[in-house]
């Protein structure tokens, strides 16, 4: 029982890495976006070729961490520029459906390039199946890294946003624009920054699991799915809450894949989702506006 | 005369009220219906059937969604309903769609009333996520109850031999294309008779100001579930008509996220809350997925029709956010314009 939980809360922590990057991206442009699992996607084949490229075959793909992120804020920031950021500030309908087909030309756009074929990286055994067992639990190499890698880069967050410049900036402009701007914070930069950093989250975790899943193009479609229930269940625009909202989710999934099937663990998930939104229609840290 | 007797006639003069309003729109349903006449090609005449099928789902996501602007993803699960009332009813009693239809829209009904519930409590995106979950949690409920619904190899029909109208089996593809091209105008029709009704003024004040709406003593969530049932009803006897149609249900690919994403966005990209405006997209959408998935199927990993169908999501966001059927009306008044220019010259 300890140990499906712990499992759970290990693979939680990336969804939480996930969802964290699309709370980011809402919180400063109220924006969701669709197209988060399609980032990851991308993370993962960024790391499929650069690994291909440079990484002797068996070694741990972890320091290609450094390019992963800087490959993954030039994509956000370009992608950004292209198309969303020319919906920032307009009708919900709108960066819903743009960010819908934008999910769909990049996974189909990457399956014109790479094929539907499923592929994986090929890291050495030891790393795939070693695990470190304290007081009797047993703890896999790469969730345990992927656990902290998550854990770190969402304290990084944390730091940014609360003691950086451009985190105070990032936290103005989420709370009023207007006013934001005449103080004078250049809001563009901030939301290329928020939409890249979003991207790059995404991307990183594409990473932390490419040793865990096979990479192919519609992969993205599960993890959107995940982090977006894992954001909203942790109340939208809240960091805090997207980490909990994302081991929730990650407990959830493993408690009801080991004892039930691995297909009632998606019944769960969205059931938890709904049966919370029933009781917190802004989720769990929400702070939703009182309606009259 | 009662009162629900001038309700009805008023629907009905509203609904020739709108014939005599788009000429062209009564054009074009003549030329549809005298194509098959025409093509000989069975592969476009079953691209069609497809078109009106989906034509007629967008137009029933277009009660809630564009009349509410209440962006909904469950689209598939009562298109399945549907589906799976009228394979599961014929498979275990011979039950003709006609009837099994009726089955498909209690049980539509009665779901859309119980997601209704808690997910008509959110707004906005809160509200399009909470679908999002509903369609999985009925796609994976197929799957996991195989007994009943076969699993996630879902059910076939068979072969059915006794040709009928009443158990829907038809010699000729022709058929089941008027079938569905009646059914499609249906559909219109019930959406016009909605939009002139007074809960079509009233879905449109919810979608102007919620709050404002609520204090003038309508009641929103009420009305949202009113249009909800109206547009599951629509969709899950498209779901049952469907199947008869395909022979087969398959809860992955039914029962889809794409599914529901493609039923919206043909209804958005057409142009929410318009009447053809999900006939339009329909005709652009389709078309485009079938025939790039048909010609380009061994072209660069077969991705090419959905890329390209992203490719032009993000474009008519991009560039005319309204849908693509006011493009009609910056026609219409481009001629208006001239013809007046015209007539000035003229005198």
């Amino acid at each position: 029982m300890i140990q499906v939980i712990i499992n759970g809360l290990l693979i939680g922590a990336v969804y939480s890495l996930i969802a964290v990057g699309l709370t980011m991206i809402h919180g400063v442009m109220k924006i969701v976006n669709f197209a988060q699992g399609e980032l990851l996607m991308v993370g993962m084949y960024v790391t499929y070729v650069l690994y291909g490229a440079f990484v002797a075959e068996g070694s741990a793909p972890y320091f290609l961490i450094v390019p992963v992120c800087i490959i993954m804020f030039l994509f956000g920031a370009l992608v950004f520029k292209v198309s969303v950021s020319h919906v920032v500030g307009k009708s919900e309908t709108s960066y819903i459906i743009l960010t819908i087909g934008m999910s769909y030309l990049l996974r189909y756009g990457f399956q014109m390039i790479f094929g539907s074929n499923y592929q994986s990286i090929p890291v050495s055994e030891s790393l795939k199946f070693g695990s470190i067992t304290i007081g009797g639990i047993v703890f896999t190499t790469t969730r345990l890294i992927a656990f902290f890698a998550a854990l770190i880069f969402t304290i990084f967050v944390n730091y940014l946003l609360s003691s950086t410049d451009i985190g105070r900036a990032m936290r103005a402009t989420s709370e009023n624009k207007t006013v934001a701007t005449s103080l004078g914070v250049n809001a563009k930069i901030v939301y290329i920054v928020a939409f890249g950093l979003g991207t790059v989250f995404a991307g990183v975790s594409g990473l932390l699991v490419t040793p865990l899943y096979m990479i192919y193009p519609s992969v993205g479609a599960v993890f959107s799915t995940i982090a977006m229930s894992a954001m909203v269940l942790g109340g939208l625009g809240n960091i805090k809450g997207a980490m909990i909202g994302g081991m929730i989710i990650g407990v959830v999934e493993a408690l009801s894949s080991t004892y039930l099937t691995t297909n009632v663990s998606q019944i769960f998930i969205n059931l938890v989702l709904i049966l919370i939104l029933i009781f917190k229609p802004y989720g769990l840290f929400g702070k939703g506006v009182r309606i009259a | 005369m009662s009162r629900t007797d001038r309700k009805n006639s008023l629907h009905i003069k509203s609904v020739f009220h709108v014939l005599r309003q788009n000429p062209i729109a009564v054009i074009i349903v003549l030329v549809f219906a005298l194509f098959p006449a025409v093509c000989g090609n069975i592969y476009f005449i079953n691209v069609v059937i497809e078109v009106f099928f989906f034509a007629a789902l967008g137009i029933a996501w277009n009660v809630l969604g564009g009349l509410a602007k209440q962006i909904s993803w469950s689209s598939a699960c009562f298109f399945t309903i549907g589906a799976y009332a009228g394979i599961m009813m014929y498979l275990s009693a011979g039950v003709s769609p006609w009837i099994s239809m009726f089955i498909g829209i209690a049980a539509a009904c009665l779901f859309a009333l119980v997601i209704g519930a808690p997910c008509f409590r959110l707004r906005g995106v809160f509200f399009s996520i909470a679908t999002i979950s509903c369609t999985t949690i009925l796609r994976q409920c197929l799957i996991v109850f195989k007994n009943i619904t076969g699993g996630s190899v879902g059910l076939n029909f068979g072969i059915r031999k006794n040709y009928s109208l009443w158990m829907l089996t038809f010699r000729s593809k022709t058929d089941f294309y008027y079938l569905s091209l009646i059914w499609m105008l249906a559909c219109v029709a019930i959406f016009v008779a909605v939009k002139h009704a007074r809960l079509g003024y009233y879905l449109r004040a919810v979608r102007e100001d919620e709050d404002a709406a609520a204090s003038l003593g309508i009641i929103p969530s009420k009305l949202k579930t009113k249009a909800f049932l109206i547009s599951a009803a629509m969709m899950s006897v498209t779901g049952t008509l469907y199947v008869f149609r395909l022979g087969y249900v398959d809860p992955n690919a039914l029962c889809a996220h794409d599914i529901s994403v493609k039923i919206g966005l043909i209804a958005i990209l057409g142009g929410m809350g318009t009447t053809w405006g999900p006939v339009l997209g329909a005709f652009i959408i389709i078309p485009l997925l079938e025939l790039c998935n048909y010609y380009l199927q061994d072209f660069a990993g077969g991705g090419a029709g959905y890329a390209l169908y992203g490719l032009l999501i993000v474009l008519i966001v991009l560039l005319r956010p309204s849908g693509l059927i006011t493009l009609a009306d910056v026609i219409r008044e481009k001629m208006a314009k001239r013809k007046a220019a015209g007539s000035a010259k003229g005198v």
